[in-house]
């Protein structure tokens, strides 16, 4: 009897134990990936140790290589590696924004994603039309609807805090 | 001689011997069974538990759980289950890792490719025109 209900007192604390090194395992995968937040650590491979074909792909970054944190290094190579397929109209358009790309913060490169597969949803003249728009917008307009779609967002991310 | 005779023989020999014992060797003796049966009671009644489940240590000899913190861990027999689940969500933490830069290595590449402005995509403002598009499409 004795040992039957320390035999389930330990299997419980068990149970807690592998509860809270599951929990820290999928907290610690859950590193602000995604988010890119600013305090991710930089590291991962200096640019001299990168090959040949890497530094030619990810040349417009070679300045800031060393500020970018090692899981977006590791982004940037997966895109090196994809980076010799394209022709060299792509390789010319490719490169002219990357070094734009890195330059933004974590929160635009997340909305400039977030944008893209919503432009993408829609039929392409209407996709045309949104960005025309925009493009034609002064600039205190352009700021009127980022405030508008911040004050929009501000309750969905207090929900989500 | 029989051998009930015998053996009265032989208790009185032994015991004309116990007497004829020096008292020093009779001192030592009486202090080494004290000090034994002083040992004996610290010591206080052997627990020997078998492991519920035991794993790579079958043929070792049982564990003793009465004693340190994690006693009732081995005591379980769990520990190296538990080490296994712990390297399984690390492993599955990493792979989850992966799967995510090479998602996002595929859009960022799929931006970079793309002719649309970057400024207007990093813009939450352009969002608000691709909401009112797709409004205007449904």
């Amino acid at each position: 009897m004795v040992d039957g209900g320390r035999r389930r007192a330990a299997l419980r604390r068990t149970l807690l134990a592998a509860a809270a090194i599951a929990t820290i395992a999928i907290l610690s995968g859950e590193r602000a990936l995604a988010q890119g937040k600013a305090s991710a650590p930089v590291g991962g491979p200096a640019w001299n140790q990168l090959s040949q074909q890497q530094r030619e792909a990810l040349a417009p970054l070679a300045g800031q290589w060393s500020t970018i944190p090692a899981e977006s290094k590791r982004k940037w190579l997966e895109i090196a590696d994809k980076y010799p397929q394209l022709s060299p109209e792509g390789k010319t358009r490719m490169q002219a924004r990357m070094a734009e790309f890195a330059k933004l913060t974590p929160e635009q490169r997340r909305t400039a994603r977030e944008n893209f597969q919503r432009a993408y949803e829609l039929p392409r003249e209407s996709r045309e039309s949104a960005v025309e728009q925009y493009r034609l917008l002064p600039d205190d307009k352009k700021k009127e609807l980022t405030e508008q779609s911040q004050r929009k967002d501000a309750p969905k991310s207090a929900q989500k805090k | 001689m029989n051998q009930d005779e015998f053996a009265l023989r032989v208790r009185q020999a032994l015991n004309d011997g116990a007497e004829r014992l020096d008292y020093r060797t009779v001192l030592r003796l009486e202090q080494g069974r004290s000090r034994a049966l002083a040992r004996q009671r610290r010591a206080g009644p052997a627990t020997v538990r078998l492991p519920a489940l035991q794993l790579a240590t079958a043929g070792a000899s049982p564990v003793d759980s009465s004693g340190g913190g994690w006693g009732w861990l081995r005591g379980a027999g769990l520990i190296a289950p538990l080490i296994a689940l712990a390297i399984g969500f690390v492993a599955i933490s990493h792979w989850q890792e992966e799967l995510e830069i090479q998602r996002l290595a595929a859009l960022d590449f799929a931006v970079l490719l793309d002719d649309g402005p970057l400024d207007a995509y990093a813009d939450q403002g352009f969002g608000v025109l691709l909401r009112a598009e797709q409004r205007a499409e449904h």
